[in-house]
């Protein structure tokens, strides 16, 4: 593995920002992977690109429900938004691919979003396959978000949270029990869970990785990328919060942190200030 | 042909002193590491020396070993025999040199080439490292302060560097320390009692005292800061960061500011050691190939995080152990099945060539760095330390039978018997006493063993459920985290039932309850709701706190040794047995109840060492109602002083405890620097 640093890192993620031995990052390929990510002729009808689904301006995700692509088709899961994947193990939400070199070209070439063959898409663009997945995974890698009042707080600022924030953030690493996969400078173990989402009428209406496990995504950015959940299925902070508080939907593989925690209105509130004070700057 | 006879008879006859000599060589050695025993000890050096008459080198390292007892003791006597060696033993250059060194005639530490022992003893442990010039390693008081200390190679002196008085009287307690490459300051973790957690602190070294210190890292966000190597420069000191959230981290931490530069988020476990490359500008660290292998892989990353790179990996575990002072890697890998030092270029900012073996009887030591000449300093585990059960007439004071040892390496033991006394569990760690712990269930009636790996990293004293279904334990999962958990005896599926740092007391005899607490609080956790209570305090200062099988009572030692038991419904504690100094009861951690919770075994030492594991024991059976009484069991070869106490079955008709060699050496690793450097 191997990195030239041209990206800035922020206060409270990792200095070393891995990348491919095969893909350095430069400036002349993130420069490019910017262009190619706001580039619609990557789609069949010309009419969407990465950023339509994932949108700075949303913190890369896109506020819809479910994701819209080429046609105006409706997927099936929810846009994630692309914070800090640079440091990620495994992409998408069911964690199909374990690189950001592999994982780029696949939603160009899924009827639901892009419905583009690579070689097609190659065509429009004018640079090969390769390129294209090296220069958008660079970009990517740039999309950081970090300098939180959080980080502030963790790195001696005491200040920089409030009484209610830091009442959210005991109860988000004690009985709230949020650590267990929402863990470190990225807030994600990088692994899937069932949590009970897919679980509907008996059987799951999305098996994700498998016995409807899906994986954990960042919380960094939370407050900007409504609606949650892997199927946008719940609306607010204050939802997601009610789900878990109540243990989940109960199903036969329900991870076994998930469970009723008892959490008071106040708690509620509390855990709720402390996730918005994970907005970067 | 009679003279030729007589010379097979003569020859055999010495070769037998000469294996004699080596068997009375290590008695010696026991007695003085082990047993601490200096007198006998050197008696037994004595007589190795005369039995091994036409071995040179044998004899000079028991004279070696006899001098050092003599200087422990304060006795004049080791000056002449140092003398002695010097004027009689020119053959044997690496004990000349070291009685030269003793005697003050020369000034380096350094001067033999071989692997060697340079200190054993109780105090040995793995939470130090080595000076530049290899004479000072620091380590920590674990027996009565608590304090960091130094152990001077040279004089083969301790001082203490921090200024607890006792455990009792301290502000805190030592852990992991390194020392700079100019030997002129410290950087030790200070666990400090008020705010209960670590701060990382830097002191100037002036031989073996400290004068000033200050602060490098103390942030209620971070719960340690482990110091591993200086930079060369002395600027800045690799370290792993642990913090609140069980995440860790690994980076460097300014000498002169304390800022903190976090290359990378690494495994909880974090690295075995780190070592900076020659010219400082690289980190290299192991680090597990996953959250559940053991395994480790080598990465070095620049000092400003912008390249890591790979540097030795294979399915087996690789290991740093530093950089030479020709500038190759060196790594201790198991690829090869056993354990050796292997050697590989290194090219300033990656490895170039293949590796090649430096050192093939390498085993599984801890390493506490590498001198400037190159040498390896590293703690070898020289125990044999087992499970022994057996059974018992509590009656008569005698065993039923010879006592069976598990043959379980290297076992942390922590027995528990299950309630009808026929099923015992224990356990075993690595070799230093941390994780990846198994258990082993062994069924008393067929003698059959299963071992039972639950999803958890360390295990601390796992108890039996009544209905031996299920194991409570206090322990640490995969993901870092500290807590009691649930372990399915049959399935070994593991739940996380309370986070954080506590001990578990006992059940409650319908099995739907368990008493967990600390300091002094006994909770009751109700399985199927999660419902607690608090049900009694105990003395804050208690300790071995244990629940009676049939939830009645809760005993408990307290700080002026006595037993003391208290009823779990309220009600007054009262005293059991009290005990006056220089005796006092042993804290086992876990009492055994026995006789269907009608009395209690503790185990009573009659002499005034704190924690040193030698002199008279005794283990006296007390009842709830009635006189104690010592038990008439010879328990001089049983461990009984540790936390991990012997173990009765709850009818008392059966015996688990631990016996064994127990003990860590120092030795110092040079043998290697005359094999060819790896190839570029």
């Amino acid at each position: 593995m191997l990195f030239f640093l041209s990206v800035v890192i922020p206060l409270g993620l990792d200095l070393y920002l891995p990348a491919p031995e095969d893909n350095p990052v430069t400036s002349d390929k993130i420069e490019l992977g910017r262009r190619l990510f706001s580039d619609t002729r990557l789609s069949r009808d010309n009419s969407v690109s990465c950023a339509s689904c994932h949108d700075p301006e949303r913190a890369f995700s896109d506020g819809r429900r479910l994701a819209v692509g080429a046609f105006g088709r409706v997927g099936r899961r929810n846009s994630p938004a692309l914070i800090n994947r640079g440091y990620g193990r495994s992409f998408f939400w069911d964690g199909r691919t374990r690189t950001l070199e592999d994982q780029v070209l696949l939603p160009i070439q899924d009827r639901n979003e892009m419905d583009l063959r690579v070689e097609e898409a190659s065509a429009r663009v004018g640079i090969d396959s390769r390129q294209m997945a090296h220069a958008l995974a660079s970009f990517i890698r740039t999309i950081l978000s970090g300098n939180s009042r959080y980080d502030r707080f963790v790195n001696g600022e005491r200040s920089a949270l409030n009484e209610e924030e830091q009442l959210g953030l005991q109860l988000f690493r004690g009985k709230g029990n949020c650590t267990a996969c929402h863990v470190g400078p990225t807030f994600t173990d990088e692994q899937v869970h069932n949590t009970g989402v897919a679980w509907r009428n008996g059987t799951f209406a999305d098996e994700g990785a498998g016995l409807g496990r899906f994986k954990t995504p960042t919380l960094r950015e939370i407050a900007r990328t409504a609606p949650y959940m892997h199927d946008g299925s719940l609306g607010s902070l204050d939802e997601v919060l009610e789900y878990y508080n109540s243990g989940g939907r109960k199903n036969p593989w329900l991870d076994a942190e998930v469970r009723p925690l008892h959490l008071t209105e106040v708690e509620k509130k509390a855990l709720t200030a402390f996730l918005k004070a994970l907005n970067g700057s | 042909m009679k003279v030729s006879g007589m010379l097979v008879i003569a020859a055999a006859a010495v070769v037998s002193l000469l294996a004699q000599a080596d068997v009375t060589l290590e008695k010696a050695r026991r007695k003085e590491t082990l047993e601490g025993d200096l007198k006998a000890a050197i008696a037994l050096y004595a007589k190795a020396v005369s039995e091994a008459k036409g071995n040179r080198a044998l004899s000079a390292s028991a004279l070696i070993r006899m001098a050092e007892c003599h200087q422990k003791l304060g006795d004049a006597e080791a000056r002449s025999i140092y003398e002695r060696i010097v004027r009689e033993y020119d053959d044997q250059k690496d004990a000349v040199s070291l009685a030269r060194v003793r005697l003050g005639q020369t000034a380096p530490v350094q001067v033999a080439r071989g692997d060697r022992p340079v200190w054993t003893g109780p105090e040995v442990d793995i939470f130090g490292r080595i000076s530049s010039d290899g004479r000072y390693l620091t380590y920590v008081d674990w027996y009565q302060t608590g304090n960091l200390m130094i152990h001077d190679m040279l004089k083969n002196t301790d001082h203490a560097l921090t200024s607890n008085k006792s455990w009792k009287e301290g502000t805190g307690q030592a852990s992991y320390s390194s020392i700079s490459r100019d030997g002129k300051h410290v950087a030790y973790e200070w666990f400090r009692n008020e705010t209960s957690r670590y701060e990382l602190l830097i002191a100037q070294l002036e031989g073996t005292s400290i004068s000033t210190q200050r602060v490098l890292v103390s942030n209620p966000e971070i719960r340690s800061a482990r110091p591993f190597e200086w930079s060369p420069d002395n600027k800045w000191i690799a370290v792993h960061i642990t913090r609140v959230d069980n995440s860790t981290q690994i980076g460097l931490v300014g000498v002169d500011t304390g800022a903190l530069k976090i290359f990378r988020s690494v495994d909880w476990r974090g690295p075995s050691n780190m070592a900076f490359s020659p010219d400082g500008k690289f980190v290299a660290y192991d680090l597990p190939q996953s959250d559940t292998e053991s395994n480790h892989d080598i990465f070095a990353t620049a000092v400003d995080g912008s390249v890591t790179t790979k540097l030795v990996a294979s399915p087996a575990d690789d290991l740093i152990a530093g950089f030479s002072s020709d500038g190759n890697l060196l790594f201790a890998s198991n690829r090869n099945r056993d354990m050796a030092l292997w050697s590989q270029h290194w090219a300033g900012s990656k490895t170039t060539g293949p590796p090649v073996v430096i050192k093939s009887d390498f085993g599984y030591p801890w390493i506490h760095g590498l001198t400037s000449t190159g040498a390896l300093y590293v703690t070898k585990n020289v125990s044999d330390w087992d499970v022994h059960f057996a059974g018992v007439d509590l009656d008569t004071g005698k065993l039923r039978g010879t006592p069976v040892a598990a043959q379980r390496f290297p076992s942390r033991g922590r027995a528990d018997w299950s309630a009808d006394g026929k099923q015992l569990l224990y356990v075993d760690c690595s070799q230093f006493g941390g994780g990846p712990c198994v258990m082993t269930v062994r069924n008393m009636e067929t003698g059959q063993t299963r071992e039972v790996r639950p999803a958890l990293h360390y295990m601390g004293f796992p108890r039996w459920s009544p209905d031996g279904r299920s194991m409570l334990t206090n322990g640490r999962d995969l993901k870092g985290r500290q807590g009691v958990f649930l372990i399915d005896a049959a399935t070994a599926d593991t739940r996380l039932i309370i986070p954080g740092r506590m001990a578990v007391w006992g059940w409650a005899p319908d099995g739907k309850r368990f008493y967990y607490g600390l300091r002094g609080k006994v909770t009751e956790w109700d399985l199927e709701s999660g419902k607690q209570r608090d049900v009694i305090q105990v003395r804050t200062d208690a300790y071995s706190v244990t629940v009676s099988p049939d939830g009645r009572y809760v005993a408990y030692l307290d700080q002026e040794s006595t037993l003391n038991v208290a009823p779990l419904d309220g009600g007054q504690p009262r005293e059991l047995l009290k005990v006056e100094r220089p005796e006092h009861l042993v804290n086992n951690v876990v009492l055994s109840w026995v006789r269907d919770s009608s009395a209690l075994v503790v185990t009573k030492r009659l002499t005034a060492q704190p924690g040193h594991l030698g002199g008279p024991r005794e283990l006296w059976l007390v009842p709830l109602s009635g006189t104690a009484r010592k038990l008439d069991l010879d328990v001089s070869n049983w461990d009984v002083l540790s936390a991990v106490g012997p173990r009765f079955s709850p009818d008392g008709k059966q015996v688990a405890f631990m016996a064994g060699k127990r003990g860590m050496e120092v030795w110092a690793l040079e043998s290697f620097l005359n094999r060819p450097a790896a190839g570029r």
